[in-house]
């Protein structure tokens, strides 16, 4: 059960070169882009507020006043559809993208062959769908050595938060490791009457915020989180149904659309 | 040859347009893969080729190294791209395995890398402070060596990234090998064996601190640790593990949350490399001497966080900690169970917040001493001796 990774000796760029060449010279009809379909990009920058969200040295106070910190912030997202105005919709076959904070080369994600065609709205999983959940993956965002993967239920997380507040007890910090049965969540960011326009020749870009705040805060306030009593929430918790209702509801904003 | 080609897996261009031709890997001169490339019908790298200053070395054509198969387990992450300028070859892998082993390095001709990376000890050294030249000793223990091609950052404290950047610090640390690495290839290019195997796996008699670096980068990158009996159950044998170990891997598997019992180890233990690759501080001490990460990045919210080492081996490892403090596996896991320093600053969440209590307001984890056991004989199952006797990676005859 042995794949095996090839490298190349010094001349390896050259060759590639030669074999790029070759591709391109000969015509390479089977790759040339179906001229039905285009791409676009999602940017995903975590903030808190309408702050770029800055790990482990600020300090940010939520709606109630608290205050915290934030170490760790990573999640999954799958399960992309866009919709038009008529109704009907397109889902992303096959896409799971990780975004970590503490790693900004995950904010940006490019998705290609969508066809073409004026989109209104964004919905997606935060988390892995059922089908998924117990997969076994080596590569992408499904692998289970990006900190995202329970060993012992065999279960994505689908989003870790960890970090710090005074209000919590006496030494204890936060920890918020949420997936699990009945926690992967449906989000669709209000589009705001904006528009992205997939076309031949164009990276039409939705550019979103995603909000550590919006896992505390809720409109209904016997969710809102009190770290005094709320500051370690594992898998088989019941407030991680509760954090996962906030931050589907709360977390993400579309901040604009570049046509591009 | 240089070019080993694996239609799509290795890179999905219009594979009908070249196909791949056996008797390139065969071929000896660079000339002539070349132009059988070109034969292929190309016309772009025709000058790239005739600027192979090589070609007029008095000591005849350069033969171009061989492509180095690296065999990955399949249940392993995927392999990080190797850094563009340095592929493995087998010439290159041999060559850092010879200067792996190469006391000539040291300033007293007395050291080298394998002197505190001992492959039967998983090359580490059984010592809490290595013993460089000179009877030196350095703050931190050695670091086990075992599949590093996975980790972007390497020593204790994240200080080098990758490890053509990590193989100068031990070779010019006073307390370590104690010669700048110009003065190390000095004496290798006066030696009548190291400037032939230089120029097989570079291209070059002229030995270089670049090319130092890349060959040992090279040979460390192949040492993957892949038949423990962890991995063998992994890989499906169910019965590669007692029942009283597999008890262990839940425990170490598992964040306890009152109802589940666990041991708290694969929230930074994760996966099948046993390591989240992040710095953390696990509550060795209430003050720093050694800052660690802290030290590296001058934030003051990373005192006390050192990296996150993978477990394997770690049976063959002791003594532990980046300081060497604890002597047994024991007495790790007693740590973690009743010793952490709870008030220190930038302790792991996970750790501040793990507890068994079913009440979970105890501050410590409160593990059984049978439970603790099973951890213990959990980790011994990760001894990989497939590994520690490999004749690829000993000293080279």
């Amino acid at each position: 059960m042995l794949h095996r990774y090839f490298s190349f000796g010094p001349l390896a760029s050259l060759s590639w070169a030669v074999l790029l060449a070759a591709a391109l010279g000969a015509g390479c009809a089977q790759k040339t882009v179906e001229p039905s379909t285009g791409s676009f990009a999602l940017e995903i920058d975590p903030v808190v507020g309408l702050d770029d969200l800055v790990l482990n040295t600020a300090t940010y106070t939520k709606a109630d006043g608290q205050t915290f910190t934030v170490s760790k912030f990573k999640f999954l997202l799958s399960g992309l559809k866009l919709t038009k105005g008529d109704g009907t919709s397109y889902a992303v076959p096959d896409g799971y993208y990780l975004v970590d904070a503490a790693d900004d080369k995950t904010f940006h994600i490019v998705i290609d062959q969508v066809p073409l065609g004026d989109y209104t709205g964004l919905s997606f999983l935060l988390g892995v769908d059922d089908a998924h959940n117990n997969g076994t993956f080596v590569s992408g965002a499904l692998n289970h050595n990006n900190d995202l993967y329970w060993d012992w239920s065999k279960e994505y997380v689908f989003l870790k938060m960890a970090g710090s507040s005074a209000q919590a007890p006496a030494g204890r910090s936060l920890t918020f490791d949420i997936g699990g049965a009945g926690v992967v969540r449906t989000v669709t960011p209000a589009f705001k009457g904006l528009t992205l326009p997939v076309k031949m020749g164009h990276v039409p870009e939705i550019h979103m915020y995603a909000h550590v705040e919006g896992l505390f805060n809720s409109a209904t306030p016997a969710n809102n989180i009190n770290f005094a009593t709320t500051y370690s929430v594992e898998s088989g918790d019941p407030k991680a149904l509760t954090v996962a209702d906030n931050y589907a509801a709360n977390m993400f904003t579309v901040e604009h659309i570049h046509a591009n | 040859m240089l070019l080993s080609y694996d239609g799509t897996d290795v890179l999905n261009i219009c594979t009908l347009t070249f196909a791949p031709d056996t008797s390139v890997r065969q071929s000896s001169g660079v000339m002539k893969s070349t132009l059988t490339l070109l034969g292929a019908g190309l016309l772009l790298s025709l000058t790239s080729c005739t600027h192979d200053a090589d070609t007029v070395d008095p000591d005849g054509p350069v033969v171009a190294p061989t492509a180095y198969t690296l065999e990955v387990p399949s249940y392993f992450p995927t392999l990080p791209a190797m850094p563009a300028d340095n592929p493995l070859t087998n010439e290159g892998v041999a060559l850092g395995r010879q200067l792996f082993y190469e006391k000539a390095l040291s300033v007293t001709n007395t050291v080298a890398c394998a002197s505190c990376h001992r492959q039967e000890l998983a090359f580490t050294d059984g010592l809490a402070h290595a013993q460089g030249v000179n009877g030196g000793t350095t703050p931190r223990s050695s670091m086990s060596l075992a599949n590093l091609a996975w980790e972007p950052k390497l020593t204790w404290d994240g200080s080098a990234l990758g490890l053509e950047n990590q193989a100068r610090i031990p070779i010019e640390n006073p307390v370590e090998m104690h010669q700048s690495l110009s003065a190390g290839v000095a004496r290798l290019q006066a030696t009548s064996t190291y400037p032939a195997l230089f120029r097989k796996a570079f291209g070059s008699s002229t030995i270089t601190e670049a090319n130092t670096l890349k060959a040992l980068a090279q040979f460390e990158r192949t040492l993957i640790s892949s038949n423990s009996r962890y991995d063998q159950y992994q890989r499906g044998n169910r019965t590669a593990l007692s029942s009283y170990e597999l008890q262990g891997l839940l425990l170490f598997a598992t964040h306890p949350n009152g109802k589940q019992r666990g041991g708290n180890c694969a929230d930074c233990h994760s996966g099948d490399l046993q390591t989240n690759h992040t710095f953390s501080n696990n509550g060795l001490d209430a003050t720093f001497t050694d800052l660690g990460l802290g030290a590296v990045t001058g934030l003051a919210t990373d005192n006390g966080k050192f990296r996150v080492p993978s477990l394997r081996n770690v049976a063959l490892t002791a003594p532990y900690m980046h300081d060497g403090r604890f002597t047994t596996l024991e007495d790790v896991v007693s740590h973690y169970n009743e010793h952490v320093a709870l008030n220190s600053p930038n302790l792991d969440p996970l750790i501040a917040n793990a507890t068994n209590d079913p009440l979970q307001r105890s501050r410590t984890l409160d593990l059984t001493a049978t439970e603790k056991a099973q951890i213990v004989a959990f980790l011994r199952t990760l001894t990989d001796t497939t590994f520690t006797k490999d004749p690829r990676f000993s000293k080279p005859n």
